[in-house]
């Protein structure tokens, strides 16, 4: 096995004018965990592909200038901007994907459009934490095992912006509208919240979110948090329900299929370790925690071992 | 069609889970089918659970079907994938805070706890069908992993060579003497025991000395046999020839001993926190449900020692509860869905 660990994603160059419009800069920050993502330079090497903020043409042109080299051109919403950008560089009709902030049409950008959603959240940061973790975990800070969170809600509990997360990571549930509602989802907290919400992040009715009424939050809240079966089963409805639609990665991850790259730059792919990293990938484990470095660790040779 | 039956291997040990699995084989042998039992060493301490996991993860297995059966076996990947759940890690579970399990409340203990409840879910979740052995494992698969799965019940070992016989003046207890069998239980009510009911404590385990030495300071050694390791032909007749079966294990999956018994035509008593069991024993029915104290026990034993024929009735109401186990149709719904 390589003594690289973890092995190396691929290059992708940032052809950038100015700071990235935040969607981007956060999408970015998403593609740095896959890929390695550097700022354009002319000695950059072994470049497989490339992320284009949407500039004069002038500065676009370097993007396009190897043909082999894929390219994902971030665009502002206006459903003409790509006609304005193409008939000033012909070359841009190249880009293969489309980046744009969800809250424009994207269909009138065709299908190589990408939206990046709004309200996603890099899931990463956020792990989920299951109910009977979290009332180990209450155990632990001392807090009541029917401790529970109320945000965006007449009377919120007193919390500061900054204790929000780890308050929602251990509640046994929580009332949540508004923009906490990802992170919520994100944590596998079982959660109750109103109409308005559901109709704000598209939670359906597959189980990631009780519905209420304000009136009803609390008797709903409570019902919820007593009956094990249900809170597991709302706690990984809503993990899941913020995997596939408000994960970062999932863009990222479409992304680069779109771009035709893969998981590992081609002179890592095909190590003995990269199966191990796509194994750690696959059940959500970060490479460079203390389990995907005691499984590479296991595949080195035994110090002093003969040889 | 190519079946492999993959379950989890502890060096050097052996006991209901192997048995399962070789039955399994058999069974689906015996169904037409190529079968092969593939196991991997495991190690259950805390901070090595997770190499094991990855390891069945990272193995490639060509079988158009796998059965997964335990921790951590069904982290095995294959698109054709089959979870008849023994059991999870019980110690990151159910069995937190015991003095079976090595996860406390410090950092580590609480991350890996969370890791391996996400680990088991997602794994879990990719399964093509869930089974689990008894109601008592879907339950606990449904409140701590939110997944459902359905109870799929099997015959024990000895379930074809188990036979009624006359009802004699002992109860039996054949299990591993280890603690979450909690064989201290019975060999404690023996003290308690007015009638004159013998006990005979099959099986080999950790605690025989302790057992032994309990049984003598108590008064009661003469009253309790402990023949160690039984062989299958002596076993299926010290069945046949008991007054009760007595089996009162921790929070057991599933329980082997009780089905045996029930095959035997033999009453079951045990404790009302002794899990699985509890699916078969039917309180004054097919068994006595005790509170799980030595007086609770020792009462039921004296009161089937009192009146044989109360349990020569509830030993023919167990016998017919389990009359329908067969392994066919387990076969069936593993396999067909």
């Amino acid at each position: 096995m390589t003594a690289r660990w973890p092995p190396q994603g691929p290059v992708v160059d940032l052809v950038a004018c100015g700071p990235a419009p935040e969607p981007l800069a956060r999408l970015l920050r998403v593609l740095a965990r896959w890929c390695r993502v550097r700022a354009s330079d002319p000695w950059l090497t072994d470049v497989e592909a490339r992320v284009a903020l949407a500039g004069r043409p002038s500065q676009l042109r370097r993007a396009f200038a190897e043909p082999a080299v894929p390219v994902a051109l971030w665009v502002d919403g206006a459903p003409d901007s790509i006609d304005v950008i193409e008939r000033a560089l012909p070359v841009a009709s190249r880009a293969r994907v489309l980046l744009v902030d969800d809250s424009a049409d994207a269909r009138a950008l065709g299908q190589r459009a990408l939206p990046v959603s709004r309200h996603a959240t890099y899931l990463a940061a956020h792990p989920p934490i299951a109910p009977l973790v979290r009332s180990r975990w209450r155990r632990r800070l001392g807090l009541p095992d029917d401790f529970t969170v109320r945000i965006g809600v007449p009377e919120p509990s007193r919390l500061t912006e900054a204790a929000i997360p780890a308050a929602l990571a251990v509640a046994a549930g929580a009332v949540v509208r508004g923009p906490w509602l990802p992170v919520a989802l994100a944590l596998g907290t079982p959660v109750v919240t109103d109409a308005a919400s559901i109709e704000v992040f598209g939670v359906g009715s597959d189980g990631a979110c009780m519905l209420a009424e304000p009136g009803g939050f609390d008797l709903e809240l409570t019902r919820l948090i007593s009956d094990d079966e249900r809170a597991a089963a709302a706690s990984w409805a809503a993990r899941r329900f913020a995997e596939r639609h408000l994960d970062l990665g999932c863009t990222v991850q479409e992304l680069m299929r779109r771009l035709g790259i893969s998981r590992f730059a081609a002179a890592d792919a095909w190590r003995p370790s990269a199966r191990l990293a796509e194994a750690l990938d696959e059940l959500h484990t970060p490479l460079v925690g203390p389990i995907g470095r005691r499984a590479f660790a296991a595949g080195t040779p035994l110090t002093g071992s003969p040889r | 069609m190519d079946i492999c039956v993959c379950g989890a291997q502890v060096p050097f040990m052996r006991g209901g889970a192997e048995l399962h699995m070789e039955n399994l084989v058999g069974a689906l042998r015996d169904a037409g089918h190529r079968a092969e039992l593939v196991r991997l060493p495991t190690a259950w301490d805390r901070d090595h659970l997770f190499e094991s996991a990855l390891a069945w993860r990272l193995v490639p297995i060509e079988a158009d079907l796998v059965i997964a059966t335990n921790f951590p076996s069904y982290y095995v990947r294959h698109p054709n994938k089959v979870v008849w759940l023994f059991h999870q890690h019980r110690p990151a579970y159910d069995l937190v805070d015991t003095d079976w399990s090595d996860f406390g409340l410090d950092d580590a203990s609480l991350e890996a706890q969370r890791m391996l409840v996400e680990w088991d879910t997602r794994v879990l979740e990719e399964a093509r069908l869930r089974f689990t052995t008894s109601g008592l494992v879907a339950a606990r698969l449904a409140r701590s992993n939110g997944l459902v799965a359905e109870p799929l019940y099997h015959p024990p070992p000895l379930f074809d060579r188990l036979h009624e016989g006359p009802f004699g003046d002992y109860v039996l207890c054949a299990t591993r003497l280890e603690g979450n069998k909690r064989p201290r239980l019975l060999v404690d009510a023996m003290a308690q025991v007015r009638s004159g009911a013998r006990l005979v404590l099959a099986g080999t385990g950790s605690l025989d000395a302790e057992l032994r030495e309990a049984a003598d300071a108590q008064g009661s050694a003469r009253r309790v046999e402990m023949p160690g390791f039984v062989p299958d032909d002596e076993l299926v007749e010290r069945f046949a020839g008991a007054l009760a079966v007595v089996y009162a294990p921790v929070e057991e999956d599933y329980g082997y001993v009780t089905l045996q018994a029930f095959r035997a035509g033999k009453p079951v008593i045990t404790a009302a926190d002794a899990g699985g069991v509890l699916e078969w024993v039917e309180d004054g029915v097919t068994g006595i449900v005790t509170d799980g104290t030595p007086a609770g026990v020792a009462a039921a034993i004296d009161r089937l020692a009192d009146a044989p024929t109360l349990a020569e009735k509830m030993g023919a109401a167990a016998r017919e509860r389990v009359a329908g186990l067969a392994w066919g149709p387990v076969v069936e719904r593993l396999v067909g869905g």
